[in-house]
């Protein structure tokens, strides 16, 4: 097992370098540099070249690139341009937030999307079957955030059942924290639970077509059994491929639901962030997201060693 | 065994001649085959470990075995398909292990093979006349000049003209066998190599393709290499066989030689174990114990000795020889000795 | 789409009968249709009658019950039967405690004598390993494990051993008739090679074209055959004592799935056809419990016996 987490994590290696230099490289290609924007609209060009020389902008781009990775890897991403306001403290404070609504989200999603798509898979082709895919349709089609605006309509505003926006911290309070999760949670996860559904409705309907399956109806194991048990743990592979994927994507959604609750997480540091040309937090934020995901993916990848046992070595 | 009356004729042959065959009447000569998958990877596998063997033209020699013999493997590397690690190949006196293109030497020389599987081995998109003529496309530029010799062909396999035009999904297993069989004759092979060419067929036509076979083998002087672990398959068509075990020859010789007095203590398990109604050939004095062993990690000494009832010191350790007994050549340590004991009529112990 | 038709089949108990037919024959369709695992869409009538009890259109709940503890099934290539992310244990765990309450220690060591039973060594190590670690002789033992684990009658096994090396079928044919002979199970035997059935049942039921052709006993049915369909098959067989004879097969195709004349299936491959055989044929008796499908039967044993004697 040992041996197989070390390859994968040695395999992650390029991966991290070649994001890391695309994250670098956002304020190079940008136009309008660092210092510009830091300096502000009415700075004279003598002001902007000493503010490029303190912040270390004239130096040789690979130095540039090697000095923040070093940083960025102790943990240090800089000051705020804007606001001076050490990042990497911003980020800590912001990204539990972040990860707790997309984990939410994730959880609805499966929580959802994994019984649904087990129960259209048993009664395929009925009218439980078409419900269940009319209901993804939708689930697919329209826009989380649009959802989420009109959730916080309905629920929030006219039927008061949950606070529509603000959010509480979960050291302050686990009732009101849950409370304004609810709303977003489903709305972020409303996407990832119609993947989630087709997807496992998908490989079971897979794995209940194959041989071994047909051994199991012929020994009389319980419905229960054959389904939750030997049918689902071959089906789960390929769903959980799905989630490494969906992952990625929530925590891309999750920027646009924060706005609309008005949660502190990173995603509205991110897009403030790039709205202000605010390099060290673009640069920031982005590092840390390329590292959820890809600790996420490898996370799938071993998972894929404890489900399917052809896998081991 | 008589047969009753309105009964389709048997064919029969002429007796055959003593084996090995002569210098000249040899077509394809092996000798010292090695392959092995994955020879530079962490964990190599020798499927076939120092083959000799000899076809005689207009011969059909019998490659026999179970899973792990090696059988396919040799047929791959006769054919250019597969590894060779060393060993020499010569066919019609030609090696062909040293050729830069194997298959196209192969070809060249004669070599043509015909799969297990019908379906993988035709084009699902294209009729069967279009299959036959692909090897006639290089020697023969015009496309109506290749259809009427694909048609000619597939009426010497048994197949109206009609069918030419058919797909591969129109047409039965043995229908599409055939095909690929007409296919293998179109640039006038000497050697075909039938690997496992009968074994997917239900069995009423299985051996109508054996018939179409024998009748393609006279009429067009050919020679076969039959690839099979069906007993019955090699028993009608076989002159020689040669019986291999986890990629050695075990036993070889001419066909009613060995099945009727099998020398070797794997021989006669295979021919036990073969379900026939007309009652056992041999008498199953012993059966194999166990599974068939792994062709990566082989036995010490003789590979079939874990199995062996027959088996004593010597055969743990030092792998047997091929020894001429009866006239032919066996690999066990005590094949003289059981060979006398069958002889005089005791069981061996 | 009609797949079987009219297929007439008795099994008593502690006995064992074939069904030979090939591909196309119908033959693993009434395997499955049995313990109603028909695939989707099919549908039975007719009568299937287990001890007594009509099992066609036995409610789920119930037939639950049979499949396993009265009536338990082996597969054709065993490796792809078994459930490649368990352990061997943990479905014959699962089998063994689908009809029976057992505790813990109980159900495991069942198990591992389920296992001994079936000449599987190291039984312990068994259960902890995976299917794909076993070879196909080892996971076919295995599987008829779990199909007699919860006690059933009746074993129905179809084409078992046709992945299997011939070495391998031999054992594992010879363990099927250990078992049903200790323990008196009767055993239904599906397979396409008539010598195989021939070594191993009592009764023999030849399968054409989604019909029953002929049945009897084994040794009556390749001694005096009476339907040309099982004449041809013998025909087949390997026959080591005829080296270097080549034996016809049976020129022509089966018809397809309900595309098959009416009268005699047999009839466009049948060199003995005449014009009665284009009316439909009934299954009748010629001798004690030996019944053919042939109009012709009776008049060409009568020719048989008489060519015998001159």
């Amino acid at each position: 097992m040992i041996p197989t987490i070390l390859k994968r994590l040695l395999a992650v290696v390029p991966t991290v370098v070649v994001a890391t230099l695309l994250v670098f490289s956002l304020e190079q290609i940008t136009p309008g540099g660092a210092a510009e924007a830091a300096a502000g609209p009415t700075a004279t060009p003598r002001q902007v070249a000493a503010l490029k020389h303190q912040m270390g902008l004239d130096q040789p781009v690979p130095l540039q690139y090697v000095t923040w990775l070093a940083d960025v890897a102790r943990g240090r991403f800089g000051q705020s341009v804007i606001n001076r306001q050490d990042v990497g403290a911003e980020i800590a404070q912001r990204l539990p937030v972040t990860l707790e609504l997309t984990l939410a989200a994730l959880l609805v999603a499966l929580l959802v999307g994994i019984p649904l798509g087990i129960l259209s898979a048993a009664r395929r082709q009925s009218r439980i079957d078409g419900v269940v895919r009319s209901g993804t349709g939708l689930g697919l089609a329209v826009p989380e955030f649009v959802l989420a605006m009109f959730a916080v309509d309905v629920f929030a505003l006219k039927l008061g059942w949950v606070p529509p926006t603000g959010f509480t911290p979960l050291s302050q309070s686990l009732a009101s924290n849950l409370q304004g999760l609810i709303l977003p949670a489903l709305a972020l996860g409303s996407g990832a639970a119609a993947i989630v559904t087709r997807q496992t409705r998908g490989a079971m309907v897979e794995v209940m077509d194959s041989p071994f399956m047909r051994t199991a109806w012929a020994l009389g194991l319980s419905r229960r059994q054959i389904y939750f048990r030997f049918a689902l743990k071959n089906a789960l592979i390929s769903v959980i491929t799905v989630i490494g994927l969906l992952a990625g994507a929530l925590l891309g959604v999750a920027v646009l639901i924060e706005r609309v609750f008005v949660i502190p997480g990173m995603g509205s540091m991110l897009v403030d962030g790039v709205t202000q040309k605010d390099f060290p937090v673009m640069q920031g934020v982005t590092v840390v997201f390329v590292a959820i995901v890809i600790v996420i993916n490898l996370a799938v990848d071993l998972s894929y060693a404890v489900l399917d046992p052809r896998i081991r070595r | 065994m008589s047969s009753p009356a309105g009964a389709p004729r048997s064919l029969t042959r002429p007796q055959p001649e003593p084996w090995p065959a002569e210098g000249d009447g040899c077509l394809l000569r092996i000798r010292g085959l090695t392959v092995t998958y994955g020879l530079r990877s962490r964990h190599p596998v020798r499927a076939v470990a120092g083959v000799s063997l000899d076809v005689g033209r207009g011969r059909t020699l019998a490659l026999i075995g179970e899973s792990g013999s090696g059988k396919s493997s040799v047929a791959r590397a006769i054919c250019g398909l597969g590894p060779v690690e060393s060993g020499s190949i010569e066919m019609d006196g030609h090696e062909l292990t040293a050729a830069a293109d194997r298959p196209a030497a192969a070809g060249e020389r004669g070599i043509q093979i015909v799969f297990q599987d019908p379906v993988s081995a035709l084009d699902p998109r294209w009729p069967a006349w279009r299959s036959v003529a692909e090897p006639l496309v290089r020697d023969v530029p015009s496309p109506g000049d290749r259809r009427e010799r694909a048609i000619a062909l597939l009426e010497r396999v048994g197949l109206d003209p009609s069918f030419g035009d058919r797909h591969p999904h129109q047409l039965s297993g043995g229908q599409r066998q055939r095909v690929t069989i007409a296919r293998a004759l179109a640039p006038g092979p000497k050697l075909v190599i039938l690997d496992e060419a009968v074994s997917a067929l239900d069995v009423s036509v299985r051996n109508e393709i054996l018939v179409l076979l024998d009748d393609l083998k006279r009429q067009g002087g050919l020679t076969y290499l039959l690839i099979s672990h069906d007993m019955g398959a090699v028993a009608q068509m076989a002159t020689e066989i040669a019986v291999m075990y986890l990629g050695r020859v075990v036993e070889s010789g001419e066909a009613r030689q060995v099945i009727l007095h099998p020398v070797h203590p794997y021989t006669d398990a295979l021919l036990a174990s073969v379900p026939t109604v007309s009652g056992d050939v041999v008498e199953p004095s012993f059966r194999p114990r166990g599974e068939i062993g792994d062709t990566a990690h082989p036995p010490p000494g003789c590979r079939f000795h874990p199995r062996c009832p027959l088996a004593v010191d010597v055969c743990t350790t030092e792998e047997p020889a091929m020894r001429t007994v009866r006239g032919r050549l066996a690999a066990c340590h005590r094949a003289e000795e059981t060979d006398r004991l069958r002889r005089v009529g005791g069981q061996p112990e | 789409m009609p797949v079987i038709d009219d297929l007439s089949l008795q099994v008593q108990e502690g006995e064992i009968v074939g069904m030979v037919g090939e591909s196309g024959s119908g033959k693993t369709m009434t395997a499955l249709a049995v313990l109603q695992l028909l695939p989707r869409g099919g549908r039975m009538s007719g009568s299937i009658r287990l001890e007594g009890q009509e099992l066609i259109d036995l409610p789920e709940a119930e037939m639950h019950e049979v499949r396993g503890a009265r009536v338990g099934m082996v597969f054709q290539e065993p490796v792809a039967a078994l459930n490649p992310v368990f352990t061997i244990g943990s479905q014959l765990l699962a089998a063994i405690r689908a009809h029976r309450d057992l505790s813990r220690s109980e159900t495991r060591s069942r198990a591992v004598e389920l296992l001994r039973n079936v000449g599987l060594p190291e039984p312990d190590l068994r259960l902890r390993q995976y299917p794909h670690q076993l070879s196909g002789g080892m996971c076919q033992r295995a599987m008829i494990a779990m199909a007699l684990a919860s006690g059933a009658r009746l074993l129905i096994a179809d084409e078992p051993t046709t992945s299997l090396d011939v070495t391998i079928q031999d054992e594992i044919v010879r363990l099927i008739r250990r078992l049903a002979v200790e323990s008196g199970i009767a055993v239904l035997f599906i397979s396409h090679d008539l010598g195989l059935v021939s070594r191993l049942c009592h009764r023999v039921a030849v399968v054409y074209a989604g019909q029953v052709v002929e049945t009897g006993p084994t040794r009556t049915l390749l001694e005096s055959p009476l339907h040309p369909y099982t004449k041809a098959l013998l025909r087949c067989v390997p026959n080591l004592h005829e080296v270097g004879v080549v034996h016809r097969g049976i020129p022509g195709t089966p018809p397809l799935p309900g595309s098959a004349p009416a009268g005699c299936r047999f009839r466009p491959r049948c060199e003995f056809a005449v014009d009665a055989c284009g009316a439909p044929q009934e299954l009748a008796p010629l001798a004690d419990d030996h019944l053919a499908r042939c109009v012709r039967a009776p008049e060409l044993a009568g020719l048989r016996r008489e060519m015998a004697r001159s």
